[in-house]
């Protein structure tokens, strides 16, 4: 990287513009120069492995194609990101995407900085340079004029163009592309393009069977098995009223919040209360049914 | 003698009928109908003389005379001497007064006498002389009233009954009110409930005490919900109530018929009756999220005549493994809450037994895995015998056979419910030991098998009979060891059954078999053979169909497992699902299931599953499910709807209506000028508008610095924001719409025809999209949709002329409409997307009416609405009676009482409604 880096000093040296210090080299030899990457993942985030999603998501890098991970809130998209960042052993840059994204913050933009302006790589551009995985989550928020952005990134070309600059930049070998979005509550106007969706190899993820989701809130949540094994039972109750009432199921992430509570003490039902029925809805009714499956489990 | 009549083997009583017979046969025949059968010798002797009196009554008048006749002859057959001397006292005295009050006397002193109190007798001729002094007209309709009652044996009832009357008949009324009373009073006393009757009539006496014309009230207090209260709590409300009328005579009678918030709030206080429908939508619920299946709940007068097997009280709950029945009401406990506990208790407890499987027996996989020689007759299959029947035919003993069956699969339910609701366990196991509720709700527990049933399902420690001690423990630890695993099905108690009653055979174990008394179980509960057919009963018999066509090409599937699928895929089923069934695969099975595609296709078409050909007349067709609220799920592939096309074209009518409104047209065109939207959005990166874009200047300013070319587009422009409106006006073009408004016969339809003209002239200035369909037909194969203009159809003269020609049909299938509309609504990107039905009444078509209709149709409604489409109606021409909020929501549609006003209103309404 540091080598690429230099080669570029000397290319840009004789073009008008870039008399402006190219901090950016400068930054990035100094983050080499230290031992880390503050985009790397350390230490191994738990992930559970429940299909294949592990061997898919490592032939598509192996292959450098794009991955769209879809499913529903809270089932471990983001975590399998982690987790493939750090088995792959490269940085991991995380994007949540909104309807006020600009490209610019995306790909960069010049700054004032003391006197001078200088020119700040937006994480896209960083994950392009070192070779990192770029996640933008909850892409279908962003507006499409900023989407399309990361078109020349996600098909043969493997280019990210920096108009501001000049620059074309060629994509490190090692730098992958994934997408998430849940596709379950999207209006028609927020949808992807097809044009954006058949640029990807996608993943399904949904909740994981009961035994693996008992196992997933036993570790994550450092519970003993029987109390993830209730919760994993009160929330496959809950899920089946999804689409008759709720309009999400609970999920996975809001079992380990009811377990977290649980640890520090508090009684089954008011975390449960707590942590799955006062987030799902404000239905009177509904908040009634799901305080009668809780008195179930007591 | 008339031929049709009995011949008494008595010769006088002969000889006495032929008499009566030659004076009026009708009456003779009503006389032997009582007199036939009876032995009494008494009726001998007196009959002659009361021959005589029926003939004499036949002279004075007809009628009067056959009822004479009638009674007369009850009295002799039923009744005492003293009885009879007192009826023909009692008639003879009214004979003075009329035929017309004889008749009445004769016909109803019957049962009065009768019933075996004197008391009522002497009340009853109180009561009647106070009514008579203000006519005869009170006596018809309260003394049919009284027979009824007697009739019910509610004697004390009818005591009370009579207290009301001559304390009603006392008072000084008109005439009218009189008369209204007389009508009143008896249809009310009819209608209450019988088990809260005796305290509401004596309410109503003491309401009528305090002031008569608050009967009304009190009876619609009674209506509203004051017919729950228990008797000291309906005291202790009327107490309130009177007093409040003493006060203040206006807030006493809103008190009394519920009408103020206080009185709700204090009749919900004293409640102690629960009725099911309050609890029914929150028992659905639960149990859709216990079982993940629409498991209904509907009341047991419901019941379609299945009664249980043995002579025994109605049990409090029943279940056929879709359906739960429950008590039409609840007032067993002493508090509400309780009561209410009660209905979740039952729901709950059978809500294991479908949660589990315990309705999924299949005789096949029990005789398969038995290892043992099956029972006779159990291998056929007959189409419409459960699966638990066929079962128990199998047995010596069927009885015994079932209480075995029903002791070991609620004890394996007890011991999952255990397992996975330890909550739930602990609540069931208390109220089914709870010995002062099971004596409120008159269940006796017994049984010869009852003491493994507590231990087994209640939790309790083994105590049995000492004469069967070692049979129940052997079956103890058999059961124990079948459940230890977790693996355990319904089909293991049925294995269980059978080595249990092997063993019990072959120890010629008198004590078990002979002297064995069945068991009863707390709230009645009990496996019922006949009532326990799977709910959906087309696929029971659509995968009995396939089994067997399988069995035919030696395929070998389990039909309960068919029918599972069948239920999971909506009746959808191929050969490539069946393939997964087969109990044996092999290369040969899988050979022949590739030949029997077509007769599978063929047996799924026959029962409504398949897909038909579309209509031949070249309409596009779309089939729909329909929802329907008996049963909690929907009915798949139900409804087909067809695109139609207007014919004909009227555009003169479009130009006539804007003619006739000209003024309104006016006032349209300049109030939704006003509406265009006045906000702002800014848009950004302009070559020139209306202020800087501060984020461009240091854009501009830094690449400036950096020695790039800036960019120009340094400016924002303020524009104004876009309404984004998709609008679809459905309109119902049933018959009902061809009504006349007025006298130039101008039809409901023909004023909805000119308010869509005039809101089309608004939506075309506003600048909103919209799309126009109307909608009628017969049946759910007949739903014609007509496509008058879409959202991106031009308004030109074709869709005017269209609009113009728009005739009524036939009849109002809405649930298939709207969910039509949707379909072709969702699609469209819109911000805001609209279906406003306008219609001049409820949906009503083939099979589809009342609430069947009113359910499916808000079913397709809240569809629409988890599309993110918005969905409004308008009626005309209708009577606002409280049903339209429960078919569209009370905030979601308008009542336009004078159709008169649909067209200025229309537009009012669709301004209101999509204003930002």
């Amino acid at each position: 990287m540091i080598a690429d880096a230099l080669r570029r000093r000397k290319r840009f040296a004789g073009i008008r513009g870039a008399g402006a210090k190219e901090t950016r080299l400068d930054d990035l030899m100094q983050e080499n120069s230290t031992s880390k990457n503050p985009y790397t993942i350390d230490t191994e985030p738990f992930y559970l492995d429940t299909g294949e999603e592990i061997r898919m998501f490592e032939a598509a890098a192996s292959a450098r194609l794009p991955v769209m991970l879809k499913g529903p809130t809270g089932c471990g998209k983001t975590r399998f990101v982690e987790h493939m960042a750090f088995r792959l052993k490269r940085p991991l840059i995380t994007v949540a995407c909104h309807e006020d994204l600009f490209a610019s913050d995306l790909i960069g933009r010049y700054l004032l900085k003391d006197d001078e302006t200088v020119w700040v790589d937006g994480p896209l551009t960083r994950a392009v340079r070192m070779g990192a995985i770029c996640y933008l989550d909850e892409v279908v928020e962003a507006r499409k004029d900023t989407t399309v952005v990361i078109h020349p990134l996600t098909d043969n070309r493997r280019t990210l163009s920096i108009d501001k600059k000049g620059e074309v930049v060629q994509a490190h070998p090692d730098f992958l592309m994934v997408i998430s979005y849940n596709p379950g509550y999207q209006s028609v106007l927020k949808d992807l393009k097809q044009s954006t969706r058949q640029r990807f190899v996608a993943l399904s993820f949904d909740y994981p069977e009961p035994d693996d989701e008992s196992r997933i809130v036993a570790v994550e949540g450092n519970v003993d098995a029987d109390t993830a094994a209730r919760l994993v039972t009160l929330a496959g109750k809950i899920r089946n009223i999804r689409e008759h009432g709720l309009t999400e199921g609970a999920s996975t992430r809001l079992l380990i919040y009811a377990a977290g509570l649980i640890r520090c003490g508090i009684a089954f039902k008011a975390a449960c209360i707590a942590s799955l029925c006062q987030p799902l809805t404000d239905d009177d009714r509904l908040q009634e049914t799901l305080n009668d499956l809780i008195d179930d489990l007591l | 003698m008339d031929p049709a009549l009995p011949p008494s083997p008595d010769p006088t009583v002969r000889r006495l009928m032929d008499h009566l017979a030659i004076a009026d046969p009708q009456a003779a025949k009503r006389m032997n109908g009582h007199l036939a059968g009876s032995e009494s010798s008494v009726r001998v002797l007196h009959l002659g003389r009361v021959v005589e009196e029926v003939i004499d009554a036949l002279a004075v008048e007809i009628t009067f005379g056959r009822d004479l006749a009638d009674g007369m002859g009850r009295i002799l057959a039923g009744g005492t001497p003293a009885d009879l001397d007192r009826y023909r006292g009692m008639v003879n005295t009214a004979v003075t007064r009329g035929p017309t009050l004889a008749a009445l006397f004769a016909r109803h002193l019957v049962p009065v006498l009768t019933c075996g109190d004197a008391r009522l007798a002497d009340r009853f001729e109180t009561t009647t002389r106070i009514m008579m002094q203000k006519g005869t007209y009170t006596l018809k309709a309260p003394l049919e009233a009284l027979s009824t009652l007697i009739e019910k044996k509610e004697i004390a009832c009818a005591h009370a009954f009579l207290d009301l009357l001559s304390t009603t008949y006392a008072l000084e009324t008109s005439y009218n009110r009189t008369v209204y009373l007389t009508h009143t009073l008896p249809r009310a006393v009819n209608g209450f409930v019988t088990a809260r009757r005796l305290w509401q009539i004596r309410g109503l006496m003491r309401i009528i005490r305090v002031d008569e014309r608050l009967a009304d009230d009190y009876l619609q207090g009674l209506a509203s919900g004051l017919d729950l209260l228990s008797e000291a709590a309906l005291n202790l409300f009327l107490d309130l109530a009177i007093r409040r009328h003493r006060q203040n005579p206006d807030l006493g009678t809103r008190f009394l018929s519920l009408e103020s918030k206080q009185a709700i709030e204090t009749c919900r206080a004293f409640q102690v009756a629960v009725p099911l429908a309050a609890v029914r939508p929150r028992l659905e619920r639960y149990l859709r999220a216990r079982t993940g299946l629409a498991v209904a709940i509907r009341p047991l007068s419901a019941l379609p005549g299945k009664k249980p097997d043995r002579d025994r009280p109605e049990p409090l709950v029943r279940c056929d493994g879709r359906v739960i029945y429950l008590p039409d009401e609840i007032d067993l406990m002493d508090r509400r809450t309780d009561n209410t506990a009660l209905y979740q208790l039952l729901a709950g407890l059978e809500a294991g037994a479908i949660e589990f499987g315990t309705y999924d027996l299949d005789v096949e996989k029990v005789l398969d895995t038995a290892g043992a020689a099956p029972p006779p007759d159990a291998t056929e299959t007959h189409t419409a015998e459960s699966d638990l029947a066929r079962f128990l035919r199998g047995f010596a003993h069927p009885d015994l056979a079932l209480d075995l069956f029903t002791l070991f699969e609620h004890g394996r339910i007890a011991r999952r419910v255990s397992r996975y609701y330890p909550g739930l366990f602990r609540r069931l196991t208390k109220a089914l030991t709870d010995g002062h509720m099971q004596a409120k709700t008159g269940h006796r527990i017994g049984g010869t098998w009852l003491p493994l049933y507590r231990h087994l399902v209640m939790n309790e420690a083994l105590a049995p009979d000492p004469a069967l001690n070692s049979t129940v423990r052997t079956m103890v630890n058999r059961f124990n060891r079948m459940t230890e695993s977790g693996n355990d099905t319904v089909e293991s108690s049925a294995r269980l059954v059978m080595q249990c009653c092997a063993n019990l055979s072959s120890h010629t174990n008198a004590t078990a078999t002979s002297a064995f008394r069945p068991l009863s179980l707390p709230f009645g509960r009990r496996l019922e053979p006949a009532f326990f057919g799977p709910f959906h009963s087309t696929y029971h018999r659509l995968a009995t169909e396939i089994h067997k066509c399988l069995t035919q090409r030696n395929i070998r599937v389990y039909r309960s497992d068919v029918r599972r699928l069948l239920v999971g895929q909506n009746g959808q089923v191929s050969a490539t699902d069946i393939r997964s069934l087969i109990v044996t695969p092999s290369t040969a099975t899988v050979a022949a299931l590739d030949l029997c595609r077509p007769d599978l296709a063929a047996l799924m078409c026959k029962h409504g599953f398949g897909r038909s050909a579309e209509g031949t007349d070249g309409a596009h067709a779309f089939r729909y499910r329909e929802w329907d609220g008996c049963m909690g799920d929907y009915l798949p592939n139900r409804v087909l709807v067809r695109e139609r096309e207007i014919k004909g074209s009227d555009l003169a009518f479009y130009r006539q209506t804007l003619d006739d409104f000209r003024g309104l047209v006016k006032r349209i065109r300049y109030a939704f000028e006003l509406l265009r939207p006045e906000e702002m959005t800014i848009l950004r990166q302009w070559r020139e508008g209306d202020a800087f874009d501060y984020r461009a200047l240091l854009d501009y300013a830094l690449d400036k610095r950096a020695g790039l070319m800036p960019s120009d587009r340094l400016f924002i422009k303020r524009m104004k924001r876009v309404r984004d409106v998709a609008t679809l006006l459905l309109v119902d073009l049933s018959r009902s719409t061809a009504n006349s408004v007025d006298d130039r016969d101008t039809r409901v339809l023909d004023v909805e025809k000119q308010a869509i003209v005039l809101l089309c002239e608004a939506l075309n200035v506003v600048g909103d999209r919209f799309a126009i369909a109307g909608f009628s037909g017969t049946g759910p194969l007949g739903v014609d949709y007509y496509r008058i203009k879409d959202l991106d159809t031009p308004f030109d003269d074709g869709v005017k002329g269209r609009i113009g020609a728009m005739a009524p049909q036939r009849s109002t299938r809405m649930g298939a409409a709207i969910r039509h509309a949707t379909a072709l609504l969702s699609p469209v990107p819109a911000r805001v997307r609209l279906i406003i039905i306008l219609g001049d009444g409820f949906p009503n078509d083939l099979a589809y009416k009342g609430s069947y209709a009113v359910e499916d149709t808000r079913r397709a409604i809240m569809e629409a609405r988890t599309a993110a489409i918005h969905v409004k109606a308008i009626t005309v021409n209708v009577s606002d009676n409280g049903q339209l909020d429960r078919l569209y929501g009370g905030a979601h549609h308008t009542l336009i009482g004078n159709v008169r006003d649909l067209p200025d209103k229309l537009v009012r309404v669709y301004s209101a409604l999509t204003r930002h």
